[in-house]
Protein backbone atom coordinates (compact mmCIF):
# COMPACT_ATOMS: atom_id res chain seq x y z
CA UNK A 1 0.00 0.00 0.00
CA UNK A 2 1.40 3.34 -0.93
CA UNK A 3 1.33 6.05 1.60
CA UNK A 4 -1.22 8.38 0.18
CA UNK A 5 -1.99 11.27 2.46
CA UNK A 6 -5.36 10.72 4.01
CA UNK A 7 -7.56 13.69 3.30
CA UNK A 8 -9.91 13.23 6.19
CA UNK A 9 -12.70 15.73 6.47
CA UNK A 10 -11.81 17.91 9.45
CA UNK A 11 -14.85 20.02 10.13
CA UNK A 12 -13.68 21.04 13.59
CA UNK A 13 -10.46 21.41 15.52
CA UNK A 14 -8.84 18.47 17.22
CA UNK A 15 -10.03 19.22 20.74
CA UNK A 16 -13.59 19.74 19.65
CA UNK A 17 -13.57 16.42 17.84
CA UNK A 18 -12.45 14.57 20.93
CA UNK A 19 -14.90 16.49 23.06
CA UNK A 20 -17.86 15.31 21.05
CA UNK A 21 -16.82 11.71 21.38
CA UNK A 22 -16.03 11.75 25.09
CA UNK A 23 -19.16 13.28 26.54
CA UNK A 24 -22.19 11.06 26.74
CA UNK A 25 -25.60 11.64 28.22
CA UNK A 26 -25.05 9.32 31.19
CA UNK A 27 -21.84 11.11 32.10
CA UNK A 28 -23.60 14.46 31.95
CA UNK A 29 -26.36 13.30 34.29
CA UNK A 30 -23.90 11.81 36.79
CA UNK A 31 -21.77 14.96 36.84
CA UNK A 32 -24.86 17.14 37.28
CA UNK A 33 -25.95 15.01 40.25
CA UNK A 34 -22.50 15.29 41.82
CA UNK A 35 -22.45 19.05 41.26
CA UNK A 36 -25.86 19.47 42.92
CA UNK A 37 -25.01 17.29 45.93
CA UNK A 38 -21.73 19.14 46.43
CA UNK A 39 -23.36 22.57 46.21
CA UNK A 40 -26.53 21.98 48.20
CA UNK A 41 -25.12 22.26 51.76
CA UNK A 42 -23.40 25.58 51.05
CA UNK A 43 -26.44 26.82 49.14
CA UNK A 44 -28.65 26.10 52.16
CA UNK A 45 -26.34 28.08 54.38
CA UNK A 46 -26.33 30.91 51.84
CA UNK A 47 -30.16 31.09 51.84
CA UNK A 48 -30.24 30.91 55.63
CA UNK A 49 -27.88 33.85 55.90
CA UNK A 50 -30.63 36.09 54.48
CA UNK A 51 -33.39 34.77 56.75
CA UNK A 52 -34.44 36.19 60.10
CA UNK A 53 -33.23 34.23 63.12
CA UNK A 54 -36.66 33.02 64.27
CA UNK A 55 -37.42 31.72 60.77
CA UNK A 56 -34.13 29.80 60.66
CA UNK A 57 -34.94 28.14 63.96
CA UNK A 58 -38.57 27.42 63.06
CA UNK A 59 -38.40 25.89 59.56
CA UNK A 60 -36.03 24.70 56.86
CA UNK A 61 -34.44 26.96 54.26
CA UNK A 62 -36.15 25.07 51.45
CA UNK A 63 -39.50 26.48 52.66
CA UNK A 64 -38.30 30.00 51.83
CA UNK A 65 -41.18 30.47 49.39
CA UNK A 66 -43.94 29.38 51.76
CA UNK A 67 -42.29 31.22 54.69
CA UNK A 68 -40.99 34.32 52.98
CA UNK A 69 -38.63 36.48 54.95
CA UNK A 70 -35.65 38.34 53.64
CA UNK A 71 -33.31 40.36 55.78
CA UNK A 72 -29.83 41.81 55.66
CA UNK A 73 -29.86 42.12 59.46
CA UNK A 74 -27.44 39.17 59.90
CA UNK A 75 -24.88 40.81 57.64
CA UNK A 76 -25.36 44.21 59.24
CA UNK A 77 -24.87 42.71 62.69
CA UNK A 78 -21.73 40.81 61.71
CA UNK A 79 -20.06 43.45 59.56
CA UNK A 80 -21.03 46.84 60.91
CA UNK A 81 -22.35 46.47 64.45
CA UNK A 82 -20.28 48.30 67.04
CA UNK A 83 -21.71 46.67 70.17
CA UNK A 84 -19.22 44.64 72.18
CA UNK A 85 -21.27 41.43 72.15
CA UNK A 86 -21.49 41.13 68.36
CA UNK A 87 -18.69 39.58 66.30
CA UNK A 88 -16.17 42.18 65.16
CA UNK A 89 -15.70 40.77 61.70
CA UNK A 90 -13.60 43.69 60.52
CA UNK A 91 -11.04 42.98 63.21
CA UNK A 92 -11.11 39.24 62.55
CA UNK A 93 -10.57 39.91 58.87
CA UNK A 94 -7.49 42.01 59.54
CA UNK A 95 -6.21 39.30 61.87
CA UNK A 96 -6.71 36.73 59.12
CA UNK A 97 -4.75 38.87 56.68
CA UNK A 98 -2.03 39.47 59.25
CA UNK A 99 -1.61 35.70 59.52
CA UNK A 100 -2.25 34.71 55.91
CA UNK A 101 0.18 37.09 54.20
CA UNK A 102 3.33 36.31 56.22
CA UNK A 103 2.33 32.63 56.47
CA UNK A 104 2.33 32.50 52.68
CA UNK A 105 5.36 34.65 51.93
CA UNK A 106 7.80 33.30 54.54
CA UNK A 107 7.51 29.56 53.81
CA UNK A 108 7.47 30.26 50.08
CA UNK A 109 10.79 32.13 50.19
CA UNK A 110 12.48 29.77 52.65
CA UNK A 111 11.25 26.67 50.81
CA UNK A 112 12.36 28.11 47.47
CA UNK A 113 15.85 28.65 48.88
CA UNK A 114 16.00 25.09 50.25
CA UNK A 115 14.66 23.75 46.97
CA UNK A 116 17.38 25.62 45.11
CA UNK A 117 20.02 24.00 47.30
CA UNK A 118 18.58 20.53 46.77
CA UNK A 119 18.28 21.01 43.03
CA UNK A 120 21.60 22.64 42.15
CA UNK A 121 24.16 22.06 44.88
CA UNK A 122 25.61 18.56 45.04
CA UNK A 123 26.51 17.46 48.56
CA UNK A 124 26.81 14.23 50.52
CA UNK A 125 23.55 13.08 52.14
CA UNK A 126 21.43 15.34 49.99
CA UNK A 127 18.99 12.54 49.16
CA UNK A 128 18.67 11.41 52.77
CA UNK A 129 18.12 14.96 54.03
CA UNK A 130 15.48 15.57 51.38
CA UNK A 131 13.59 12.43 52.33
CA UNK A 132 13.86 13.34 56.00
CA UNK A 133 12.35 16.81 55.48
CA UNK A 134 9.65 15.35 53.26
CA UNK A 135 8.85 12.74 55.88
CA UNK A 136 8.36 15.39 58.56
CA UNK A 137 4.82 15.89 57.29
CA UNK A 138 3.90 12.89 59.43
CA UNK A 139 4.18 14.94 62.60
CA UNK A 140 0.64 15.99 63.51
CA UNK A 141 0.35 19.71 64.14
CA UNK A 142 -1.48 19.27 67.45
CA UNK A 143 1.57 17.49 68.74
CA UNK A 144 3.77 20.54 68.27
CA UNK A 145 1.47 22.97 70.05
CA UNK A 146 2.46 22.42 73.69
CA UNK A 147 6.25 22.57 73.20
CA UNK A 148 5.83 25.59 70.91
CA UNK A 149 3.76 27.40 73.52
CA UNK A 150 6.49 26.68 76.05
CA UNK A 151 9.09 28.13 73.70
CA UNK A 152 7.01 31.25 73.15
CA UNK A 153 6.39 31.91 76.83
CA UNK A 154 9.77 30.68 77.99
CA UNK A 155 12.12 32.24 75.43
CA UNK A 156 10.44 34.88 73.30
CA UNK A 157 8.48 36.65 76.03
CA UNK A 158 11.45 37.27 78.39
CA UNK A 159 13.40 38.44 75.36
CA UNK A 160 10.63 40.85 74.41
CA UNK A 161 10.52 42.17 77.98
CA UNK A 162 14.27 42.56 78.15
CA UNK A 163 14.28 44.83 75.12
CA UNK A 164 11.51 46.83 76.75
CA UNK A 165 8.64 45.98 74.44
CA UNK A 166 5.88 44.30 76.42
CA UNK B 1 -12.26 48.05 66.23
CA UNK B 2 -10.89 51.54 65.96
CA UNK B 3 -9.30 52.73 62.77
CA UNK B 4 -6.07 53.49 64.63
CA UNK B 5 -5.71 49.87 65.74
CA UNK B 6 -6.43 48.75 62.25
CA UNK B 7 -3.73 50.93 60.73
CA UNK B 8 -1.30 49.92 63.46
CA UNK B 9 -1.84 46.25 62.71
CA UNK B 10 -1.40 46.74 58.97
CA UNK B 11 1.80 48.71 59.58
CA UNK B 12 3.06 45.89 61.82
CA UNK B 13 2.48 43.30 59.11
CA UNK B 14 4.15 45.52 56.52
CA UNK B 15 7.09 46.09 58.84
CA UNK B 16 7.44 42.37 59.47
CA UNK B 17 7.50 41.66 55.76
CA UNK B 18 10.05 44.44 55.17
CA UNK B 19 12.36 43.13 57.90
CA UNK B 20 12.06 39.63 56.48
CA UNK B 21 12.92 40.85 52.98
CA UNK B 22 15.87 42.84 54.31
CA UNK B 23 17.29 39.88 56.26
CA UNK B 24 16.96 37.49 53.33
CA UNK B 25 18.44 40.06 50.98
CA UNK B 26 21.39 40.64 53.28
CA UNK B 27 22.05 36.91 53.67
CA UNK B 28 21.95 36.36 49.92
CA UNK B 29 24.23 39.35 49.38
CA UNK B 30 26.78 38.05 51.89
CA UNK B 31 26.64 34.56 50.39
CA UNK B 32 27.41 36.07 47.03
CA UNK B 33 30.41 37.94 48.44
CA UNK B 34 31.89 34.83 50.07
CA UNK B 35 35.45 33.87 49.06
CA UNK B 36 35.60 31.65 45.97
CA UNK B 37 37.04 28.59 47.67
CA UNK B 38 34.32 28.26 50.27
CA UNK B 39 31.54 29.49 48.03
CA UNK B 40 29.78 26.15 47.60
CA UNK B 41 29.70 25.40 51.30
CA UNK B 42 28.54 28.91 52.20
CA UNK B 43 25.80 28.78 49.61
CA UNK B 44 24.64 25.39 50.82
CA UNK B 45 24.46 26.53 54.43
CA UNK B 46 22.76 29.80 53.58
CA UNK B 47 20.09 28.20 51.47
CA UNK B 48 19.35 25.23 53.70
CA UNK B 49 19.87 26.61 57.20
CA UNK B 50 16.69 28.74 57.56
CA UNK B 51 14.40 25.90 56.57
CA UNK B 52 16.20 23.34 58.70
CA UNK B 53 16.39 25.56 61.79
CA UNK B 54 12.68 26.33 61.62
CA UNK B 55 11.83 22.66 61.09
CA UNK B 56 14.00 21.73 64.06
CA UNK B 57 12.27 24.22 66.37
CA UNK B 58 8.77 23.72 65.05
CA UNK B 59 8.60 20.00 64.37
CA UNK B 60 11.60 17.92 65.39
CA UNK B 61 11.98 19.24 68.92
CA UNK B 62 8.24 18.98 69.70
CA UNK B 63 8.14 15.49 68.21
CA UNK B 64 10.98 14.33 70.46
CA UNK B 65 9.43 15.97 73.52
CA UNK B 66 6.13 14.26 72.80
CA UNK B 67 7.80 10.89 72.29
CA UNK B 68 9.35 11.10 75.73
CA UNK B 69 6.01 12.19 77.16
CA UNK B 70 4.35 9.09 75.70
CA UNK B 71 6.34 6.88 78.03
CA UNK B 72 5.69 8.88 81.18
CA UNK B 73 2.74 9.39 83.50
CA UNK B 74 1.08 12.57 84.75
CA UNK B 75 3.86 13.26 87.24
CA UNK B 76 6.53 12.90 84.57
CA UNK B 77 8.02 9.56 85.69
CA UNK B 78 8.89 7.06 83.03
CA UNK B 79 6.37 4.20 83.14
CA UNK B 80 7.24 2.25 80.02
CA UNK B 81 4.43 1.05 77.80
CA UNK B 82 1.45 1.62 80.12
CA UNK B 83 -0.01 4.37 77.96
CA UNK B 84 0.10 2.12 74.90
CA UNK B 85 -1.41 -0.73 76.88
CA UNK B 86 -4.29 1.64 77.71
CA UNK B 87 -4.85 2.43 74.03
CA UNK B 88 -5.05 -1.19 72.95
CA UNK B 89 -6.99 -2.63 75.89
CA UNK B 90 -9.64 -0.07 76.90
CA UNK B 91 -12.77 -0.58 74.74
CA UNK B 92 -13.21 3.19 74.32
CA UNK B 93 -9.65 3.67 73.12
CA UNK B 94 -9.79 0.64 70.82
CA UNK B 95 -12.94 2.12 69.34
CA UNK B 96 -11.00 5.32 68.58
CA UNK B 97 -8.35 3.38 66.67
CA UNK B 98 -10.97 1.42 64.73
CA UNK B 99 -12.81 4.64 63.84
CA UNK B 100 -9.59 6.13 62.50
CA UNK B 101 -9.04 3.05 60.35
CA UNK B 102 -12.60 3.33 58.97
CA UNK B 103 -11.91 6.97 58.13
CA UNK B 104 -8.64 6.30 56.38
CA UNK B 105 -10.16 3.55 54.23
CA UNK B 106 -13.34 5.41 53.26
CA UNK B 107 -12.24 9.00 52.67
CA UNK B 108 -9.30 8.58 50.21
CA UNK B 109 -11.09 5.82 48.30
CA UNK B 110 -14.43 7.56 47.80
CA UNK B 111 -13.08 11.08 47.26
CA UNK B 112 -10.61 9.85 44.65
CA UNK B 113 -13.21 7.78 42.81
CA UNK B 114 -15.81 10.56 42.81
CA UNK B 115 -13.23 13.23 41.99
CA UNK B 116 -11.74 11.16 39.15
CA UNK B 117 -15.07 10.29 37.56
CA UNK B 118 -16.26 13.88 37.84
CA UNK B 119 -13.01 15.13 36.29
CA UNK B 120 -13.38 12.70 33.39
CA UNK B 121 -17.08 13.39 32.84
CA UNK B 122 -16.71 17.16 32.68
CA UNK B 123 -13.38 17.07 30.81
CA UNK B 124 -13.60 19.40 27.80
CA UNK B 125 -17.34 19.86 28.23
CA UNK B 126 -19.05 23.23 28.03
CA UNK B 127 -18.92 25.20 31.28
CA UNK B 128 -16.13 22.99 32.63
CA UNK B 129 -14.66 25.78 34.73
CA UNK B 130 -18.00 26.49 36.34
CA UNK B 131 -18.61 22.81 37.19
CA UNK B 132 -15.12 22.53 38.60
CA UNK B 133 -15.67 25.59 40.79
CA UNK B 134 -18.83 24.06 42.26
CA UNK B 135 -17.08 20.92 43.49
CA UNK B 136 -13.89 22.74 44.43
CA UNK B 137 -15.75 25.24 46.62
CA UNK B 138 -15.77 23.08 49.78
CA UNK B 139 -11.95 23.09 49.66
CA UNK B 140 -12.08 26.83 50.28
CA UNK B 141 -14.26 26.40 53.37
CA UNK B 142 -12.43 25.66 56.60
CA UNK B 143 -13.06 22.33 58.34
CA UNK B 144 -14.82 24.16 61.14
CA UNK B 145 -17.07 25.97 58.65
CA UNK B 146 -17.81 22.66 56.93
CA UNK B 147 -18.69 21.14 60.29
CA UNK B 148 -21.19 23.91 60.96
CA UNK B 149 -22.74 23.63 57.49
CA UNK B 150 -23.25 19.91 57.85
CA UNK B 151 -24.52 20.05 61.41
CA UNK B 152 -27.21 22.28 60.00
CA UNK B 153 -27.98 19.60 57.44
CA UNK B 154 -28.11 16.77 60.02
CA UNK B 155 -30.17 18.80 62.47
CA UNK B 156 -32.87 16.94 64.40
CA UNK B 157 -36.27 18.15 65.59
CA UNK B 158 -38.91 15.94 67.25
CA UNK B 159 -41.37 14.45 64.76
CA UNK B 160 -44.26 16.74 65.73
CA UNK B 161 -42.27 19.87 64.90
CA UNK B 162 -41.12 21.16 61.55
CA UNK B 163 -37.63 19.93 60.59
CA UNK B 164 -34.86 22.39 59.82
CA UNK B 165 -32.28 19.75 58.81
CA UNK B 166 -32.51 18.75 55.17
CA UNK B 167 -31.60 15.10 55.78
CA UNK B 168 -34.43 14.53 58.27
CA UNK B 169 -36.82 16.40 56.00
CA UNK B 170 -35.93 14.05 53.15
CA UNK B 171 -36.53 11.09 55.47
CA UNK B 172 -39.97 12.50 56.29
CA UNK B 173 -40.78 13.10 52.62
CA UNK B 174 -39.96 9.44 52.07
CA UNK B 175 -42.36 8.56 54.87
CA UNK B 176 -39.89 7.87 57.69
CA UNK B 177 -39.36 9.10 61.23
CA UNK B 178 -36.72 11.78 61.99
CA UNK B 179 -33.48 10.39 63.40
CA UNK B 180 -30.95 11.94 65.80
CA UNK B 181 -28.26 11.39 63.19
CA UNK B 182 -25.19 12.53 65.09
CA UNK B 183 -26.12 10.54 68.19
CA UNK B 184 -27.01 7.29 66.45
CA UNK B 185 -24.12 4.90 66.40
CA UNK B 186 -22.62 3.65 64.06
CA UNK B 187 -24.18 5.82 61.31
CA UNK B 188 -22.79 9.01 62.88
CA UNK B 189 -19.18 8.10 62.07
CA UNK B 190 -20.10 7.70 58.42
CA UNK B 191 -21.98 11.00 58.43
CA UNK B 192 -18.81 12.71 59.64
CA UNK B 193 -16.82 10.86 56.98
CA UNK B 194 -19.17 12.30 54.34
CA UNK B 195 -18.13 15.80 55.41
CA UNK B 196 -14.46 14.97 54.89
CA UNK B 197 -15.23 13.38 51.50
CA UNK B 198 -17.19 16.49 50.58
CA UNK B 199 -14.10 18.61 51.25
CA UNK B 200 -11.41 16.37 49.76
CA UNK B 201 -13.18 15.47 46.50
CA UNK B 202 -12.51 18.97 45.17
CA UNK B 203 -8.79 18.53 45.73
CA UNK B 204 -8.75 15.12 44.03
CA UNK B 205 -10.80 16.46 41.13
CA UNK B 206 -8.61 19.48 40.44
CA UNK B 207 -5.30 17.59 40.56
CA UNK B 208 -6.56 14.66 38.48
CA UNK B 209 -8.24 16.93 35.96
CA UNK B 210 -4.97 18.79 35.37
CA UNK B 211 -3.24 15.44 34.98
CA UNK B 212 -5.83 14.16 32.50
CA UNK B 213 -5.25 17.23 30.36
CA UNK B 214 -1.56 16.29 30.26
CA UNK B 215 -2.29 13.10 28.36
CA UNK B 216 -1.46 13.66 24.69
CA UNK B 217 -4.56 13.83 22.50
CA UNK B 218 -2.76 11.61 19.98
CA UNK B 219 -2.83 8.67 22.40
CA UNK B 220 -6.56 9.01 22.94
CA UNK B 221 -7.18 9.32 19.22
CA UNK B 222 -4.99 6.33 18.42
CA UNK B 223 -6.99 4.26 20.89
CA UNK B 224 -10.18 5.46 19.26
CA UNK B 225 -8.92 4.44 15.82
CA UNK B 226 -8.21 1.00 17.26
CA UNK B 227 -11.91 0.73 17.98
CA UNK B 228 -11.83 0.83 21.76
CA UNK B 229 -14.83 1.81 23.82
CA UNK B 230 -14.80 4.52 26.49
CA UNK B 231 -14.07 2.12 29.35
CA UNK B 232 -11.13 0.49 27.54
CA UNK B 233 -9.71 3.92 26.72
CA UNK B 234 -10.01 4.86 30.39
CA UNK B 235 -8.38 1.61 31.57
CA UNK B 236 -5.53 1.54 29.07
CA UNK B 237 -4.78 5.15 28.18
CA UNK B 238 -6.06 7.54 30.83
CA UNK B 239 -5.32 5.48 33.93
CA UNK B 240 -1.65 4.69 33.15
CA UNK B 241 -1.19 8.33 32.15
CA UNK B 242 -2.33 9.70 35.49
CA UNK B 243 -1.01 6.97 37.78
CA UNK B 244 1.54 9.10 39.58
CA UNK B 245 -1.06 11.83 40.19
CA UNK B 246 -3.44 9.28 41.67
CA UNK B 247 -0.71 8.14 44.06
CA UNK B 248 -0.12 11.73 45.15
CA UNK B 249 -3.83 12.39 45.63
CA UNK B 250 -4.52 9.20 47.58
CA UNK B 251 -1.52 9.61 49.88
CA UNK B 252 -2.16 13.31 50.52
CA UNK B 253 -5.81 12.67 51.38
CA UNK B 254 -4.87 9.68 53.54
CA UNK B 255 -2.48 11.77 55.61
CA UNK B 256 -5.00 14.59 55.95
CA UNK B 257 -7.63 12.05 57.01
CA UNK B 258 -5.42 10.43 59.62
CA UNK B 259 -4.87 13.84 61.16
CA UNK B 260 -8.54 14.88 60.97
CA UNK B 261 -9.52 16.79 64.07
CA UNK B 262 -11.68 19.86 63.42
CA UNK B 263 -14.64 18.05 61.87
CA UNK B 264 -15.01 15.59 64.73
CA UNK B 265 -14.36 18.31 67.31
CA UNK B 266 -17.00 20.71 65.98
CA UNK B 267 -19.69 18.17 65.13
CA UNK B 268 -19.72 15.67 67.99
CA UNK B 269 -16.59 16.49 70.03
CA UNK B 270 -15.85 12.76 69.86
CA UNK B 271 -18.98 11.78 71.80
CA UNK B 272 -21.32 8.93 70.77
CA UNK B 273 -18.42 6.71 69.67
CA UNK B 274 -17.21 8.99 66.88
CA UNK B 275 -13.80 9.96 68.24
CA UNK B 276 -10.68 9.59 66.12
CA UNK B 277 -7.05 9.54 67.19
CA UNK B 278 -6.29 13.23 66.68
CA UNK B 279 -9.41 14.26 68.57
CA UNK B 280 -8.81 11.80 71.39
CA UNK B 281 -5.23 13.07 71.62
CA UNK B 282 -6.58 16.56 72.26
CA UNK B 283 -9.20 15.30 74.73
CA UNK B 284 -6.68 13.30 76.72
CA UNK B 285 -3.92 15.93 76.72
CA UNK B 286 -5.95 19.09 77.31
CA UNK B 287 -9.29 18.01 78.80
CA UNK B 288 -8.56 14.88 80.82
CA UNK B 289 -5.13 16.13 81.91
CA UNK B 290 -3.42 12.93 80.72
CA UNK B 291 -0.63 14.27 78.49
CA UNK B 292 1.09 10.87 78.49
CA UNK B 293 -1.90 9.19 76.89
CA UNK B 294 -2.29 12.03 74.42
CA UNK B 295 1.33 11.72 73.40
CA UNK B 296 1.02 7.95 73.09
CA UNK B 297 -1.94 8.46 70.74
CA UNK B 298 0.18 10.90 68.74
CA UNK B 299 2.86 8.24 68.39
CA UNK B 300 0.29 5.70 67.21
CA UNK B 301 -0.80 8.24 64.61
CA UNK B 302 2.83 8.66 63.59
CA UNK B 303 3.19 4.89 63.13
CA UNK B 304 0.01 4.79 61.02
CA UNK B 305 1.18 7.59 58.72
CA UNK B 306 4.71 6.21 58.39
CA UNK B 307 4.00 3.55 55.72
CA UNK B 308 2.15 6.07 53.55
CA UNK B 309 5.06 8.49 53.64
CA UNK B 310 7.58 5.73 52.95
CA UNK B 311 5.54 4.64 49.94
CA UNK B 312 5.40 8.26 48.77
CA UNK B 313 9.15 8.63 49.09
CA UNK B 314 9.77 5.44 47.12
CA UNK B 315 7.53 6.60 44.29
CA UNK B 316 9.35 9.94 44.33
CA UNK B 317 12.72 8.17 44.11
CA UNK B 318 11.57 5.99 41.23
CA UNK B 319 10.45 9.02 39.26
CA UNK B 320 13.85 10.61 39.84
CA UNK B 321 15.56 7.50 38.44
CA UNK B 322 13.37 7.52 35.35
CA UNK B 323 14.33 11.11 34.70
Amino acid sequence: MTSTPVVAPLPTTKTQRVKRRLTSRGATIVSLVIAVIWTLPTFGLFISSFRPEEEIKANGWWTIFSNPGFTLENYREVLLSSSASSPQLGEYFVNSLAIAIPATVFPLVLAAMAAYAFAWIKFRGSGALFVFIFALQIVPLQLALIPLLQIFSGVLQPFQESVGDA
Amino acid sequence: MRTVDLIEKIVQVGLGLAVFAAVIGLILFLADKAPKRAKDVVQLVVFLAPAIILLAIGLIYPAIRTSILAFSNKAGDLIGLDNFAWIFTQPDAVRVVINTLIWVVCVPLISTIVGLSYAIFIDRSRGEKFFKALVFMPMAISFVGAGIIWRFLYDYRPAEREQIGLLNQIVIWLGGEPVKWLQTEPVNTFLLIIVMIWIQTGFAMVVLSASIKGIPTEQVEAAQLDGTNAWQRFRNVTLPGIRSSIVVVVTTISIATLKVFDIVRTMTAGNFDTSVIANEMYTQAFRANEPGRGAALALVLFVLVLPIVIYNVRVLRKQKEIR
